[in-house]
């Protein structure tokens, strides 16, 4: 069974040649994007463009563009468009494409979409403006990395997207510095350094502007680097508020640490949160607690693997929900918190969404913390439920020590990586990209040091005992009772975002190289891309222009599988590097 | 180990003690041998992550002040002990000592560490505190 399906993987491999042929043509319609020139390359005139407003950002689920990271501040990335739908998009056709960026690291970056212009990141912290509607190149803004931030990345070089405010596109740096540049010149307007480089942190994620605060969030919880988040003055980068995800020892939550661990508790909040603007409340995701070994640091170790509910004008912290206490499987608690108002056994809710690393489905109470449900959506053995407050029973036994080794699913890397879901207002339903894999762990001696892993654990993925083989799937869950709907299986793992849209399709990429889009409602292939010129880690976005309704993608295959599969990702070798953005459309009439 | 090549050492270690020059310079704490051996190794195991250069890609540096500057004050063991316990990513502890020896001879010559006539050694290694810094810009 295994045999077959690899065969399958290497045949699709191999084609990606072919398509890149095919796609060629398409390519010449963009200026090549190369990434070594320092200076900006702005044309004489850029198209107009109209400064963003906070008003906009609230309304950012009506507009045309695709005004932040997961679309709108409730974090559903979901269109009200049904220009293409059901019925059509099989007759989708490319509108055009960027030239390929010979750089071979992950393209994870969401395109940003405001009026004309569409922002995108690259890796390693280039940012390119093109014109949305034609694909031509505005301006290219080439970041000068300090080396040392080279020391402590984790899983690749990348960069997740830019915030839009104002005039200005606002992104953040693998050596820790937030920039703003001008949208029409990409000249640089601000440039601010949070923390330095190569002792741990770095930002990978893109930034939500809300009320005028630029909020973002370190990376670099594998090096010990204790998380935070920071409120930003959006028109100088001035910090205006700063909160650490773990508390030091005087303060809340303090004493769920041993003596003086807190100062190397990880707790990276490397995932860009949502907002609740009726509530005026921030709900951003923490990742796990450093040492990754669960028995060094004896306590809950708040507030790892939480999502916290925060005011965005002070930083200060209205509520928390922990999903895995004192943790020791790498269960980050980051994933998108979805804003979804649901009913659940007859009874209304405001919630938060999230499908955890930890393999739970969990609908909470975004008003006050208070889990509404949990359901597991993948083989879980180190969950065992939930008990009577509502949170995750751990199952202890299987944590590891110096001694024990243990085998549990779902893997480090969870049930769902940082990959956006969508939340869909007419189906009812969220969409996620799911992993199933699980894991060997053990411990191993670790002592801190600045710039070197914080593991204390070694660990390797194996194979689910359950679904062998098969390492990835895209399932559709009922957000009124957190059972699946449907399911998409795949060899490959899910590694991509999704966008569903009110025409009834959801969209989503695959690791050898297609663009497909999904009925909503059931679950059935409506339309698949040609092959395109590399794997998708990325999320799908749609805009409109004109009363055209277009859907972008990037390709680039790398991030975090091909580094820490193992033996897993030996398929994936022979995917072809390199980024391409992709634009498609309905053909012209 | 012979009379000469102790001898060899104990002149080396006068030298070292009489001159400031020769105090600055690392010590030799693997065997050309070894550093050629772990070319290979590197290619074939961390390159893909690291770099053909050693400077960084998906992974971290391996090279120059980006990977061990003096402030790190890094010393021989924890890095060593990172390399053979967790590495490759995916698949840690998975080379043989032999292989961890030559691959970590290897970086220490990318790093301006000079080969000497004894071998690095996976055991003593994994304690080792001989500071780390790299020579390379």
């Amino acid at each position: 069974m295994q045999k077959i399906s690899l065969q399958h993987r290497l045949k699709g491999a191999t084609a990606f040649g072919c398509a890149g042929l095919a796609l060629a043509a398409f390519a010449a319609l963009a200026v090549p994007a190369k990434a070594q020139t320092a200076a900006p390359e702005a044309m004489p005139t850029p198209p107009a463009y109209t400064p963003v407003s906070q008003s906009d950002l609230v309304g950012a689920s009506s507009s045309d563009g695709w005004l932040m990271f997961n679309r709108d501040y409730a974090g559903r990335d979901y269109v009200p468009f049904d220009q293409i739908n059901t019925d059509n998009v099989s007759t989708l056709t490319t509108a055009w494409a960027s030239g390929k960026i010979d750089i071979p690291d992950g393209f994870e970056g969401t395109p940003i979409v405001s009026g004309n212009y569409m922002f995108v990141t690259t890796p390693k912290d280039h940012v390119i403006a093109y014109n949305a509607k034609t694909g031509e190149k505005i301006w290219q803004y080439d970041y000068k990395i300090a080396p040392a931030a080279y020391k402590t990345l984790c899983c690749d070089t990348n960069n997740r997207g830019v915030a839009v405010y104002g005039s200005s596109v606002i992104f953040g740096t693998l050596d820790n510095h937030v920039v703003a540049l001008d949208a029409t010149t990409g000249k640089e307007q601000w440039n601010v350094s949070l923390a330095e480089p190569g002792v741990g942190y770095s930002i990978t994620e893109a930034p939500l502007i809300v009320n005028g605060k630029v909020i973002i969030a370190s990376g670099g919880g594998e090096y010990g680097a204790r998380g935070f988040i920071v409120g930003l003055d959006a028109t100088n980068g001035q910090q205006v508020w700063k909160t650490y995800t773990i508390p030091s020892e005087n303060e809340p939550g303090g004493d769920t640490w041993p003596k003086g661990m807190y100062q190397t508790g990880g707790g990276a909040a490397w995932i860009t949160g949502t907002y609740d603007s009726e509530t005026n409340t921030l709900f951003w995701g923490v990742g796990n607690p450093g040492p990754w070994l669960a028995k060094m640091r004896p306590g809950k170790n708040l507030y790892s693997d939480s999502v916290l509910a925060l005011d965005p004008d002070t930083g200060k912290m209205k509520w928390y929900y922990q999903y895995t206490a004192n943790d020791s499987w790498d269960y980050d608690g980051v994933n998108t918190p979805q804003l979804a108002d649901i009913t659940y056994e007859g009874k209304d809710y405001k919630a938060v969404m999230e499908a955890n690393r930890n393999g739970y489905f969990y609908a909470i109470d975004r008003t006050n913390g208070k889990l509404i449900y949990a359901k597991p959506f993948i083989h879980d053995t180190s969950i065992l439920g939930m008990d009577k407050t509502g949170h995750a029973i751990t199952n202890d036994a299987l944590k590891p020590t110096l001694t024990k080794s243990i085998f549990t699913c779902p893997s480090f890397l969870g049930g769902k990586n940082w990959w956006p879901g969508s939340v869909d207002p007419d189906t009812n339903m969220a969409y996620v990209p799911t992993l199933h894999a699980c894991m060997t762990m053990v411990g191993v001696p670790v002592t801190y040091s600045a710039g070197l892993p914080f593991l204390g654990e070694k660990f390797e993925m194996k194979d689910d005992p359950t679904s062998p083989g098969q390492y990835g799937s895209l399932q559709a869950i009922d957000l009124s009772t957190g059972k699946q709907v449907w399911e998409q299986k795949s060899a490959y793992p899910w590694d991509a975002g999704t966008l569903a849209t009110k025409g009834g399709v959801v969209f989503s990429g695959t690791v050898d190289g297609f663009l497909k889009a999904f009925d909503a409602k059931t679950g059935k292939v409506v339309w698949t891309s040609p092959q395109l010129t590399s794997g998708i880690i990325s999320n799908p976005i749609s805009y409109q222009i004109d009363g055209k309704q277009y859907v972008a993608i990037w390709t680039g295959w790398g991030g975090v599988w091909p580094i820490w599969a193992g033996k897993l990702a030996a398929p994936e070798v022979k995917i072809p590097r390199g980024g391409q953005l992709y634009v498609f459309a309905l053909p012209s009439s | 180990m012979n009379i000469l090549k102790i001898r060899a050492l104990l002149g080396a270690a006068l030298l070292a003690g009489s001159s400031t020059v020769a105090l600055a310079a690392p010590p030799a704490l693997y065997t050309a041998d070894q550093a050629k051996a772990g070319a290979d190794v590197f290619s074939q195991n961390c390159a893909m992550c690291h770099g053909a250069d050693l400077s960084g890609a998906a992974g971290p540096a391996l090279v120059g002040q980006a990977f061990a500057s003096a402030s790190n004050k890094y010393t021989i063991g924890p890095v060593f002990t990172e390399v053979a316990l967790q590495m490759p990513a995916g698949q840690p502890a998975s080379l043989t000592h032999e292989q961890y020896e030559d691959v970590f001879a290897y970086i220490l010559q990318q790093n301006g560490y000079p080969a000497g006539t004894t071998k690095f050694d996976y055991t003593a290694g994994l304690s080792s505190k001989e500071s780390l810094v790299s020579q390379k810009p």
